[in-house]
């Protein structure tokens, strides 16, 4: 399973590969700094998974997903944000985002992503 | 006085608590909230008057309403909530439902005393919320003063003078815009010396948590 990462925090890409490389061990996991540089990484290496930021610089992750989606692609998104605004919710669901989840990261919900990918997994 | 690794996790939690700010102030508006992405600035003591501040970033000089809320004991510093004089009156107005996208296109009345109690309450529930975050962080109580809400003519020179008013070494500040009333806001937050290391010690030990 290829998975890419799209945060401009570096603690945050560094969670996110640890936890996903402890419970799945044979994923591929792309990290990238912002929207623009997911983008091309996501054109290049066609991941099964997107779980995106959507404060980032250069391009936000509602861009990202809304260029992505205006190119064709099929993406399974889960967001990662700090944003919790429910006009904000409301804007990620019309997107047809897959999951949303909070920030901080805490046990909690690096568990409940750990369930969300495996749950894609078996779908 | 800080790496990046430091500097990142910082923004990181920074933009959270703003995020949870900015709920809160969607809630009050009626409206959604544009978030900037945040930044820290560690300005050298060693520097005395010619601390670097990037003030033309913060607020453009002109009327501005000031929010200042100042908080301690073991974590201390001051916090504001800067706004364009122009925009205060459509964030009440915006607050109070009472917001008509035709004030716009109107040049904005003076602040009544009944606005400048919106604003307080605005400032008090905003700042409260971020620097509450941090107290939740560190595990500390901390002690708010009421926000002092002043409408200030700040001309060019003084603008790079407002901030340097304190002794605190640490900048924290976040932009964000109102979508329909188009206002623009920024929160600064300026921490102690002693803050700085309570709050780095607290970094450096989530960081390490993560290379174990």
């Amino acid at each position: 399973m290829k998975i890419l990462i799209a945060d401009d925090s570096a603690f945050v890409r560094k969670v996110l590969t640890k936890t996903l490389n402890t419970h799945y061990e044979n994923a591929q996991i792309i990290s990238c700094v912002n929207g623009q540089e997911a983008y091309d990484q996501f054109v290049a290496q066609k991941p099964d998974l997107l779980i995106t930021d959507l404060l980032m610089p250069v391009m936000t992750g509602q861009e990202l997903i809304r260029k992505l989606m205006s190119d064709g692609y099929k993406i399974n998104t889960i967001v990662i944000s700090a944003d919790i605004q429910s006009r904000t919710k409301e804007e990620l669901d019309a997107l047809g985002i897959k999951a949303l989840l909070n920030k901080p990261l805490t046990s909690a919900s690096l568990n409940a992503l750990v369930d969300l990918i495996r749950g894609y997994e078996n779908d | 006085m800080i790496n990046e690794e430091q500097k990142d996790l910082l923004k990181e939690y920074m933009n959270v608590f703003v995020g949870k700010a900015a709920s809160l102030l969607s809630e009050m508006a009626n409206q959604r909230v544009l978030l900037h992405v945040p930044e820290v600035e560690i300005l050298s003591m060693e520097d005395g008057n010619d601390w670097e501040l990037p003030t033309d970033r913060l607020f453009k000089y002109g009327h501005i309403v000031s929010s200042t809320m100042k908080f301690g004991y073991d974590f201390s510093g001051r916090a504001l909530l800067i706004f364009p004089a122009s925009k205060a009156k459509l964030l009440v107005d915006a607050c109070l439902g009472e917001f008509d996208t035709r004030d716009l296109q109107s040049v904005c009345s003076d602040l009544e005393d009944t606005d400048f109690d919106v604003l307080k309450e605005i400032s008090n529930v905003i700042l409260n919320c971020v620097i509450g975050e941090f107290g939740n962080m560190l595990g500390v109580k901390l002690e708010f003063s009421l926000p002092d809400v002043e409408l200030i003519f700040v001309s060019e020179e003084e603008q790079k003078l407002y901030l340097k008013n304190s002794v605190h070494i640490m900048i924290f500040y976040t932009a964000f815009t109102l979508a329909e009333t188009k206002v623009d806001g920024v929160i600064v937050i300026a921490l102690s010396v002693n803050s700085l290391n309570m709050l780095i010690s607290k970094i450096d030990a989530l960081l390490g948590e993560l290379n174990d």
